[in-house]
């Protein structure tokens, strides 16, 4: 089960992702994410501090979110990546296309 | 001793012959035998693969490759052979080792395993694939591990961490990538910079294969030997372009043209030469044979330090030089030197200034575009005059205020025509109120992003329109970093937008004091560009007070400013000055990777510049025989 926790930061949403993204986790942080911005909460920073493994159905979510946000004119950045995940990225080629900050302050500065 | 540590020590020593491309032979004998990927081979058809081994063996190479290059569970798995891995894997390496004898050495290919989104993966399918294939290429006997065609840095890093964690820091460990058009890989980084990253993560040996022709190899080869050190360098180039021959996919470098481009690469230091895509046996002997003139000199960490700081004075007008102005700076701490156009058309003085510190060792001249809205003579036409007489790069400082869209793209194309290479795209100062309008109004079509956008798209080909250029522009694309900004937050977003617009290189605002130099370096250092770290002598204590005062993006530390505001005399401040910044590089110049100097306001503005060059050079001489 993934933990997800929405904290509202002037006009950006910071949402603290727990657990797993993996074929099960994954369509739930789609879903979540989704739901924000279908809200009106254009502005997402995922802090993936708490995400101990993501796997390819967790990239093509975060593509999603991507996508949805470009779309509605607002800015996606990560922030807080354990190594594992950070290699992922990397191996992916998503550090390229995804703004990613050490921290929820630089993640936060991204979209200001 | 082993024979993979015999043939790295080989290395050591000088230039061995590698071997060609399998798969294109097996398509000339075999083509129909491919329906499974090249590998399946050693099972279904191993007299062909010994055939092939036979070929190469007799041709002169001393480093076989086994027939292993897509033997992974994941590709294998696309042919539902991922249960063979283990079995084709020590086929390949058996029927290498029947023809490698007692004396050429046995590798065992590892290629990468091409995962894309739309398959299920995690971290997990690589190390799992490259464990599998690699301990069975072990088990087998390979004398080496051979990593080709890697694309992507940090799944080559991946997989050589798996075949350290198997064959521990003993087992050789070849590790070799393919370059796009840009000189990048794709996962952007360039050959200095790969070889730099493979290098601390433990290679015995790193290189190119693949990629962009054999002009593309031996450009990757010769920025990566510049930080190689002591560690060879292999080259594995294909065998040109490739050429649809009535279906047939061919390739027409003839065997002597690539034996004198091994010899080339052989003289540039190179220790480990083969081919790639279409490199026949044919094509292997003439390298080979080819190699046996080259008198190699020992590797040794001192080779760094041969690499001439500038080029040789030419004696009569140089053409533009091909390629990123970035591509030809792939080694530690290059130098950009500025020195502004002046605002007159009397042009010696300045070009004399850019000659005195172009033979001190700057490896590029910075000029700016009439800086702080002040009119000066304009940067490219200027930059055309230094190339003409000089053998030295140029970034000219590309402004938004100075030209709308048009105007910026019809002068964009007449820098590159001109040989420009290097561009700084920058907004611009804001042309002053006070000027009355005698200067005009700045036009701001776009601001730096958007700048650094339409210069990418020149560098396809193409205009801010689409229309086609029939040629694309050939440029290095650096942006500014302002540290010294009471909006580092916004700062950071803005260096951020223009980095993900492609822009190639930074060039920090100067520093005045250590701590803010490594704030700067920590938060530029992070995105994997060059940073050039901006140094800016301070020499009068008017200078001091008015760039601090007055300028935008520069704040001097008030210690600095007491300092030189106490001191009695312009010769004192000069000093003061001097040696502060000269201080400040020899602190930081361990941790820097590129070093931006401005020179100051003054008429010996080049004896300034040129003092602190030398003494950089000479700082780097004796590190590196330290």
């Amino acid at each position: 089960m993934l933990k997800l926790m929405d904290e509202k930061q002037d006009s950006v949403t910071l949402v603290a992702v727990g657990g797993r993204l993996d074929g099960t986790g994954a369509p739930e942080l789609e879903a979540h994410c989704s739901t924000l911005i279908a809200d009106g909460n254009t502005r997402l920073v995922l802090d993936f501090g708490g995400v101990d493994y993501i796997s390819s159905a967790g990239l093509r979510s975060l593509l999603v979110v991507a996508k949805q946000i470009k779309a509605a004119g607002g800015g996606l950045a990560l922030c807080s990546l354990t190594a594992m995940v950070r290699e992922v990225l990397e191996i992916s080629g998503f550090d390229k296309i995804l703004t990613v900050a050490t921290d929820q302050t630089a993640a936060l500065a991204t979209l200001a | 001793m082993s024979l993979g540590k015999a043939f790295l020590e080989r290395l050591q020593e000088g230039c061995a012959a590698g071997d060609g491309d399998y798969t294109y032979r097996f398509q000339q004998l075999a083509a129909s035998a491919l329906s499974h990927g090249s590998s399946a081979l050693n099972l279904t058809h191993p007299e062909l693969v010994a055939r092939v081994h036979g070929e190469f063996v007799e041709a002169g190479t001393e480093l076989i490759s086994a027939n292993t290059f897509d033997a992974n569970a994941v590709c294998l798995g696309r042919y539902q052979l991922a249960e063979k891995v283990r079995e084709i894997n020590m086929k390949g390496v058996e029927l290498a080792l029947v023809h490698a004898g007692t004396q050429a050495c046995v590798a065992g290919v590892v290629g990468p395993l091409g995962l894309t989104l739309n398959d299920d993966w995690d971290l997990d399918t690589y190390r799992d694939a490259f464990r599998g294939q690699i301990s069975a290429l072990l088990e087998a006997g390979a004398h080496v591990i051979q990593m080709q065609l890697f694309g992507n840095l940090a799944e080559l890093r991946l997989a050589l961490r798996v075949a350290r964690e198997l064959g521990g820091r003993d087992l050789p460990v070849i590790t070799q990538a393919v370059f796009n058009d840009g000189g990048l890989l794709e996962s952007g980084q360039n050959a200095a910079q790969m070889a730099e990253s493979l290098i601390a993560c433990g290679t015995d040996v790193v290189g190119v294969s693949g990629g962009r022709g054999i002009a593309g190899t031996l450009n990757a080869v010769k920025h990566m030997i510049k930080v190689t050190g002591q560690t060879p360098v292999a080259a594995y180039p294909n065998a040109g372009f490739p050429e649809d021959d009535n279906g047939q996919i061919v390739y027409v470098a003839s065997p002597d043209y690539l034996a004198d481009t091994a010899n080339r690469m052989a003289r540039l230091g190179v220790r480990l030469i083969g081919g790639c895509c279409g490199m026949s046996s044919e094509a292997i002997r003439a390298i080979s044979v080819s190699l046996c003139t080259v008198r190699s000199r020992p590797l040794d960490a001192k080779n760094r330090a041969t690499v001439p700081a500038t080029p040789e004075m030419p004696s009569t007008i140089l053409e533009p030089k091909a390629g990123g102005m970035l591509e030809s700076l792939c080694f530690k701490h290059p130098i950009i030197a500025e020195i502004d156009p002046p605002p007159h058309l009397q042009v010696e003085a300045t070009l004399n200034d850019v000659r005195t510190v172009v033979d001190s060792g700057a490896d590029v001249i910075s000029m700016a575009e009439n800086p702080l809205a002040s009119l000066k003579v304009g940067n490219i036409a200027m930059a055309a005059l230094i190339m003409q007489q000089m053998n030295i790069q140029t970034v000219c400082h590309i402004t938004c205020r100075d030209r709308n869209l048009l105007g910026l793209q019809s002068a964009l194309m007449g820098a590159h025509l001109l040989g420009v290479r290097g561009l700084l795209a920058i907004t611009g100062d804001p042309v002053p109120r006070q000027s009355g309008g005698g200067l005009g109004k700045g036009v701001f079509d776009v601001h730096s992003p958007g700048l650094v956008r339409l210069i990418n798209q020149l560098n396809r080909g193409t205009t801010s329109t689409g229309k086609d250029l029939k040629q694309e522009t050939e440029f290095s694309v650096g942006v500014a970093f302002n540290s010294s900004t009471r909006n580092m937050d916004g700062e950071i977003l803005r260096l951020e937008k223009k980095l993900a617009e492609g822009a190639n290189f930074i060039m920090t605002q100067p520093v005045f004091d250590v701590e803010h130099a490594r704030r700067v370096l920590n938060i530029t250092g992070k995105y994997g560009v060059r940073v050039f770290l901006g140094f800016f002598p301070l020499i009068s204590a008017r200078t001091a007070l008015y760039l601090h005062n007055e300028v935008p993006g520069i704040q001097i530390p008030e210690l600095m400013l007491e300092r030189i505001t106490a001191a009695p005399d312009a010769a004192m401040q000069r000093r003061i000055g001097v040696e502060q910044v000269t201080s400040l590089i020899d602190q930081l110049l361990p941790e820097m990777d590129g070093i931006y100097l401005i020179s100051p306001h003054s008429r010996d503005r080049a004896a300034i510049l040129s003092g602190l060059i030398q003494h950089i050079r000479s700082t780097q001489q004796e590190s590196t025989y330290a």
